[in-house]
């Protein structure tokens, strides 16, 4: 049977699918990554770094950043990210920035209720398709948070920039390791795991111990 | 100089606590007592249900007199409270004059509010929004006759001929139905309160009818637009938001008829929430409450606490009613089309694809 290891950015594109999608960009990721899942073929597999650290942690960056833009809509005087700046990313902050004027200039200010009701809506809908997809869609959940080999991260560190992404490819590499079927990691980030990247991580010497999964870069 | 009684001193104590919480150092120098024995009076007054601690931030110890007559405690002067309880006799008399019957609390207390607000006497018995609508902080029982002395009331500016003639127009508005949850509602409307009435939807909803998952899930996220979100209400926002987040999750369960009564119970508890931040929140656009930080301390702290709280676990409950039941989800529909969420759907990936986690210290 094919198990395929997930990447987080696969579960966060199944959960922003609309009901109707545009094909206007050549890769619709949302679009693809719902064909992909819908098809699905033998086993997901998901790491634990991704459900207890990445997905809660968006979900929780995703409700204060709903928070604040209500605040603002609420008072406009209100300091976006005054009240909540530890719980938010500095582009956060400047997201929200965004949505706010997108909403002071485009629409009728009659209908902010309906504007701040669609925000939570789209942030509650996003957080229910989740949790179907881990309750319902994965089948194996690997590598306890304990279980990360810290020295592989910090190696991975040097190759790959980002560090969530550091320590679900460390448990990747350390759950394929432990398998004598294939595995294939599938992500949709081209920036990290494009060809070249992966062939110099395969010739690391301090990696040749690890068994690499084959890659499906979906979109 | 004779030297105080026990009884002199405690006379004294409640006395000054008329005025407001104190400390005991402050009681201590307006008694003219030392600190040793205010504190062991007040200890006796505590016993007697006729002071109530606060324990504030810092651990300041603060005393406010238990007034059995207003909610939380909320002062309001003695002649007052007069004029507050010959108001909710006099209504009592005109409704029962014009119907044959004796009118239910709502019934009063929303009349009283019309009248209170339409005199400019809530100035001194505020009126504020609480768990059914706006009400006086002064209570009302129907049980004791407020048989009370106007007239021997000086209190400038009330002319009682014309504060009777209000009482008879105030009594007008709300003698449209028999019904309680029929005055409520004319009051929200009234006064155009969206999130009360949208309350009473969601009650409704829960109560009376098929749940309609779309209609459910349609209601707690307005609960959200809705809901208070300055900076002291930042807790009861997130709490709301969690609940409009299980709800949705909840819709995913095939049959959510099962867990009614689980959710108008959390509904409730979240409701009672809401309603004491908007207590806090109307009473504190009166002059005499409009210090935010010392009103929610004095008179908000413990009951706040206490409703964020049981909110949070009761929410929390829910959740965990979804979790036990996940083998009943059915596959969610694809996110609706409305206006905003294709750039929504595109921040919160972005979110996403840029590592959603940057804490290296956690893992070790």
């Amino acid at each position: 049977m094919i198990n395929q290891f997930l990447d987080t950015s696969v579960i966060i594109s199944y959960s922003g699918l609309l009901s109707v999608e545009k094909l206007e960009r050549r890769e619709n990721v949302f679009k693809i990554c719902a064909d992909f899942i819908k098809n699905k073929e033998g086993k997901f597999t998901v790491c634990y770094f991704t459900i207890e650290k990445e997905i809660a942690s968006l979900i929780v960056r995703q409700k204060v950043w709903v928070n604040e833009i209500k605040k603002k809509i609420d008072d406009e005087n209100y300091d976006i990210g005054s009240t909540n700046a530890k719980s938010l990313y500095p582009e956060d902050i400047n997201r929200a920035k965004k949505v706010y004027n997108y909403y002071s200039l485009n629409l009728d200010k009659t209908n902010k209720e309906g504007f701040k009701k669609n925000l939570s809506a789209i942030q509650a809908d996003i957080e229910a398709r989740i949790s179907f997809f881990l309750e319902r869609l994965i089948d194996e959940r690997v590598i306890p948070l304990n279980q990360i080999e810290k020295p592989l991260v910090n190696i991975l560190r040097e190759f790959i920039g980002n560090y969530a992404d550091c320590n679900v490819f460390a448990s990747v590499l350390k759950y394929t390791t432990s398998k004598n079927e294939k595995v294939i990691f599938v992500t949709l980030d081209k920036k990290d795991f494009d060809e070249n990247e992966i062939a110099f991580l395969k010739n690391e010497q301090r990696l040749q111990s690890y068994k690499f999964p084959e890659f499906k870069i979906l979109g | 100089m004779n030297k105080k009684t026990p009884q002199q001193i405690k006379q004294d104590i409640l006395d000054k606590l008329e005025q407001g919480p104190l400390s005991i150092q402050q009681i201590s120098q307006e008694v003219g007592s030392n600190w040793l024995t205010i504190s062991k009076f007040l200890e006796e007054l505590k016993n007697e249900r006729k002071v109530r601690e606060m324990l504030l931030r810092e651990n300041a110890r603060l005393f406010r007199l238990v007034r059995e007559d207003t909610y939380l405690d909320i002062p309001i002067k003695k002649e007052y409270k007069i004029i507050g309880f010959y108001l909710f006799n006099k209504i009592g008399e005109i409704w029962h004059e014009k119907t044959g019957k004796v009118p239910k609390n709502t019934e009063v207390l929303k009349t009283a509010v019309e009248v209170l607000e339409k005199t400019g006497l809530n100035r001194e018995i505020p009126t504020v929004w609480y768990l059914y609508g706006k009400i006086p902080v002064l209570k009302y029982s129907p049980e004791p006759e407020y048989k009370t002395e106007i007239s021997s009331i000086k209190v400038k500016s009330l002319n009682l001929k014309e504060f009777n003639e209000q009482i008879l127009k105030a009594v007008e508005v709300f003698l449209v139905s028999s019904k309680t949850h029929d005055v409520r509602v004319r009051q929200y409307e009234l006064y155009n309160n969206q999130l009360y009435q949208l309350k009473e939807r969601i009650i409704y909803l829960l109560i009376n009818q098929d749940i309609s998952k779309e209609e459910l899930k349609n209601l707690s996220s307005s609960l959200y637009a809705y809901c208070p979100s300055k900076e002291d209400a930042s807790e009861i926002l997130r709490i709301t938001q969690e609940f409009v987040s299980v709800i949705y999750k909840l819709s995913l369960i095939k049959n959510i008829e099962e867990f009614r009564k689980d959710i108008l119970e959390t509904f409730i508890g979240l409701w009672k929430m809401i309603a004491t931040y908007m207590f806090y929140d109307s009473l504190t656009q009166y002059e005499k409450f409009n210090d935010r930080e010392r009103t929610r301390d004095f008179y908000f702290s413990e009951s706040l606490y206490n409703r964020i709280s049981s909110a949070e676990e009761l929410v929390s409950n829910l959740l965990s009613l979804y979790l036990n039941n996940t083998s009943e989800l059915g596959e969610p529909k694809a996110l609706s089309n409305i206006p905003e969420a294709k750039m929504l759907r595109d921040i919160f990936f972005e979110m996403g694809m840029e590592g959603t986690y940057k804490d290296d210290k956690s893992i070790s």
